[in-house]
């Protein structure tokens, strides 16, 4: 197991060095001169050629790379372009609050999508799991930056329950929770229900009900643990979507998050911003891949035997 | 089954309804109407929907908010907090690194200046500097000896010093200091400022907001943080990016003592998002709130709106030193001018609720001629115009302009009166960072941005950022010999009827040249707790919160 750890862990740099390389390449690639937002408007073009020269960006693209990988490998992840602050601390100056939406959106999910999804899944076809397809729908097409206005609009403008937005204390975040959170909870149910329906379908279960085994022993136990899998990968890659930052979401609910930080470099050219905190995002998303595949580990015990091996 | 998917599908319908239906039922006080999100700055603004107008209904609107008696102060409970609602975010806290008005509104919290000027009346009054006095080569100024800076150092000489230089290196402070040549340190509390040449709008230059002093050991250390500290009334206690910046009184502030504790500016850049929270009580000040909002925060029973009219003209400008032979061409330009049908402009754009610009300048700016006018719509003598040129027959050009409802209406409207006349028009909607790449290596044919200049500064930083050869402002890449001399010349002429000749010559000239057509003036609106007093709304969108409070 601690091999298998270890070897996905040695994987990750080359990962870090192919993300920063297309980063840096697209950022590259982006409309707009960095000198002309950093100077302003009111800047002559000698100001700006200075300030392009300060910054190293007369040189060519590999030089630059080159520059800003050999930094990163000194742990220098560089300054903002236009903010003039450290890209490594403003990162982690977000992370909290991306991290609590991102936890805050997989509990309301896996709350309701679980039992919903195993729910719609033993009535199949009834008025029970046509009502959890119905749900599932809404939630999928449901826009989440609508869904954001609605929910502030009835439950802080109408109703005064939760603050509009901004991200300051345990009833801040059950706004934008629920917002992300249903669309997660909408994904996670429909693979909850075609996982569950897969497992309830095979001998062993039919051999369990033969044997007399209760009906929620049958569901919970025996099918439920062996259509965890498919529901445990589609939590974790929205656990990290989530993380990475949901703009639309981070915007309605002015939520200090990584999303908006890294969307707001993105419209200024702020090359080191961006690419400093998707090299971030990156790994914290290899991380928690790395997770799910430990936590595959200890629900399928034929798992754990392949990464022992 | 099909009853209860029915009475599901209700009751969604109804939660939708409900939650759409907002507070539109309690109206607006008859005044309030359209302003729309904008990214301001002072001067120019990359706004793609700047600030609505109401068409000169302002004039209703509460605009100025007094302050309580003292018996009513002394009966009063203040809130410790006032919260602002920004609709963009504090990107920085160096004030040489930015002119954007969510800068400003920092700055003249937390920096002092040599002068400044009344948020009323526009007066100069005293603030590091406690006396001067101009002569044509030089001002000198008397220098306050009790001045701190938020750390506790004492403002001296040499940061003033300090200052002025970084400030003649900046690109976005160099142009407004570059009627000084340098300052000269006199003894521990005077100086003289040498100037490079004489300009009668010096001392309200020197009163514009980024034209302010930091402490040298600070801004050495850390460039980034130190430029933040200031000696102004309200030191930074925090700033995160993309979220906040808090503001705490100075207690060892030189001047008057702000009643106010602190002030949490928070970035809330959902423009829905943001008018709830002033609606709900849970900010104080909601800045720009859009135009179909206004009324709602209007009939809410803990906020009301204010407006005025903006300093901010929506203009197009034609590159007529460009590539384009066309556009070079003044009658071509002229014809332009005579094709675009204004009205129609702020009537799809605006909503009809805007100002019909009659000059190149606003209204609050200085010298500004009230008897002007602009072209006028008239496609017959478009076409006649266009005919006498050598592009009869028509011809391409582009019109480019950051991607927003308002300006795309514009240039759709703007292609449309002029394919009337046989110019084909490419409508170019930009991103923020594309357009001011393009404007700033001058490749744009036409373009449509704004104009907002602060009341008060003189007229001499709008006719030399908007009009001057190798001004980056210059739009239209206009560099006319006898515009830059009478520019030069009205800068420091003594004689006011002379000066305003020449600002007047500058106005008729320009809608003469027709390289910068002005289309509309905004109106601008706040949204503000119904308790805020001791406030009044700045048409440059560069407000002083420093005094006001909120009552309990």
């Amino acid at each position: 197991m601690w091999r298998f750890i270890l070897k996905r862990l040695i994987m990750l740099i080359p990962v870090l060095f192919g993300v920063a390389l297309i980063v840096y390449f697209i950022m590259d690639l982006t409309p707009g001169d960095p000198a002309v937002i950093i100077a302003g408007e009111d800047a002559t073009p000698e100001q700006r050629e200075a300030i392009r020269e300060e910054l190293g960006l007369n040189d060519p693209f590999i030089v630059r790379y080159g520059r800003y990988m050999f930094n990163l490998f000194r742990g220098d992840m560089g300054r903002s372009m236009l903010s003039k602050v450290d890209v490594f601390p403003t990162y982690f100056q977000k992370l909290p609050a991306s991290l609590a939406l991102a936890f805050g959106s997989i509990i309301v999910a896996l709350l309701l999508s679980i039992p919903l999804g195993v729910l719609s899944a033993t009535h199949q076809n009834t008025w029970v799991d046509t009502l959890c397809t119905i749900i599932g729908m809404l939630g999928m097409s449901m826009p989440n930056f609508w869904l954001g206005m609605m929910l502030i609009i009835a439950f802080s403008n109408k109703l005064g329950w939760f603050p509009s937005g901004g991200f300051d204390g345990l009833k801040s975040l059950i706004l934008p929770s629920i917002t992300e959170g249903v669309f997660l909870l909408a994904l996670i149910m429909r693979n909850t229900r075609s996982s569950m329906l897969d497992v309830i379908r095979q001998d062993y279960i039919v051999t369990a009900k033969a044997k007399g085994v209760n009906r929620r022993g049958i569901i919970w136990h025996h099918a439920f643990r062996n259509a965890l899998i498919p529901i445990i990968t589609v939590a974790g890659m929205n656990f990290a979507y989530v993380l990475c930052g949901p703009v639309l979401t981070e915007t309605v609910f002015s939520w200090p998050g990584v999303g908006r930080l890294v969307y707001d470099g993105i419209t200024k050219t702020d090359t080191q911003l961006v690419t400093g905190c998707l090299i971030l995002s990156c790994m914290f998303v290899s991380v928690i891949n790395l997770v799910v595949d430990i936590i595959y580990a200890f629900v399928d015990p034929r798992i754990k035997a392949q990464y022992s091996k | 089954m099909k009853k209860f998917l029915a009475t599901l599908l209700a009751a969604a319908m109804v939660f939708s309804l409900a939650a759409c239906g907002g507070k539109s039922e309690g109206g607006s006080g008859g005044e309030s109407s359209g302003a729309e999100s904008g990214e301001s700055q002072g001067g120019e603004s990359e706004s793609t929907e700047p600030s609505g107008g109401d068409g000169g209904d302002s004039s209703e609107m509460v605009s100025d908010l007094p302050a309580l008696s003292e018996s009513e102060l002394a009966n009063a409970t203040l809130k410790k907090q006032v919260v602002i609602g920004l609709n963009k975010d504090l990107v920085t806290l160096d004030p040489y690194a930015s002119n954007n008005v969510e800068v400003s509104l920092l700055l003249r919290m937390t920096h002092s200046h040599l002068v400044k000027q009344d948020p009323r009346t526009y007066e100069l009054q005293p603030d590091l500097a406690t006396d001067w006095e101009v002569t044509d080569e030089y001002i000198d100024f008397t220098i306050r000896d009790d001045a701190k800076f938020h750390n506790g150092d004492p403002v001296t000489i040499e940061d003033i010093i300090y200052s002025f230089d970084v400030m003649k290196e900046n690109s976005y402070t160099s142009s407004k200091v570059s009627f000084i040549d340098h300052i000269e340190k006199i003894d521990d509390t005077h100086i003289r400022m040498h100037l490079a040449k004489n300009n009668q709008d010096a001392l309200r230059i020197l009163a514009y907001f980024n034209v302010c002093i930091v402490s040298e050991k600070e801004s050495k250390a850390d460039e980034a943080n130190g430029r933040g500290i200031g000696s102004g009334p309200y030191k930074v206690a925090e700033w995160e990016l993309g979220s906040h910046t808090l503001l705490e009184r100075f207690d060892d502030y030189f001047g008057e003592k702000p009643l106010t504790e602190s002030f949490l500016m928070k970035t809330q850049p959902e423009d829905s998002a943001r008018v709830i929270s002033i609606e709900n009580g849970e900010t104080d000040i909601c800045i720009a709130p859009p135009a179909q909002e206004v009324e709602h925060i209007a009939s809410s029973d803990k906020s009301m709106v204010m407006a005025v009219t903006a300093n901010k003209l929506v203009y197009i400008a034609i590159n007529q030193n460009g590539n384009h032979k066309a556009l070079a061409d003044k009658k071509v330009r002229q014809a332009i001018a005579h094709a675009i049908n204004r009205e129609n402009i702020i009537i799809a754009a605006k909503d009809g609720k805007a100002k019909l610009a009659n000059t190149v300048i606003s209204p609050k700016t200085a010298y500004y001629n009230p008897d002007q006018e602009a072209m006028e719509y008239d496609p017959e003598l478009a076409k006649q115009l266009l005919s006498e040129t050598d592009f009869a027959d028509g011809f391409e050009m582009t019109i480019s302009f950051i991607d927003g409802t308002t300006y795309k209406t514009i240039a759709q409207l703007f292609q449309a009166d002029l394919a009337a006349i046989g110019i084909t028009v490419k409508v170019d909607p930009k991103d923020n960072s594309s357009m001011k790449t393009l404007m700033a290596e001058e490749k744009h044919e036409a373009i449509i941005y704004n104009w907002g200049p602060t009341p008060g500064e003189g007229p001499d930083i709008t006719f030399r950022s908007l009009f001057m050869g190798g001004s980056g402002s210059n739009r239209q890449i206009l560099n006319d010999e006898w515009v830059n001399e009478t520019i030069e010349a009205a800068a420091v002429e003594t004689d006011e009827a002379k000066r305003q000749d020449l600002y007047y010559q500058l106005q008729e000239w320009m809608i003469d040249n027709a390289g910068f057509l002005p289309m509309y003036y905004e109106i601008l609106y706040m949204g503000v707790n119904k308790n805020l007093h001791n406030f009044n709304i700045e048409p440059s969108e560069q407000h002083t919160f420093t005094y006001c409070y909120v009552t309990e």
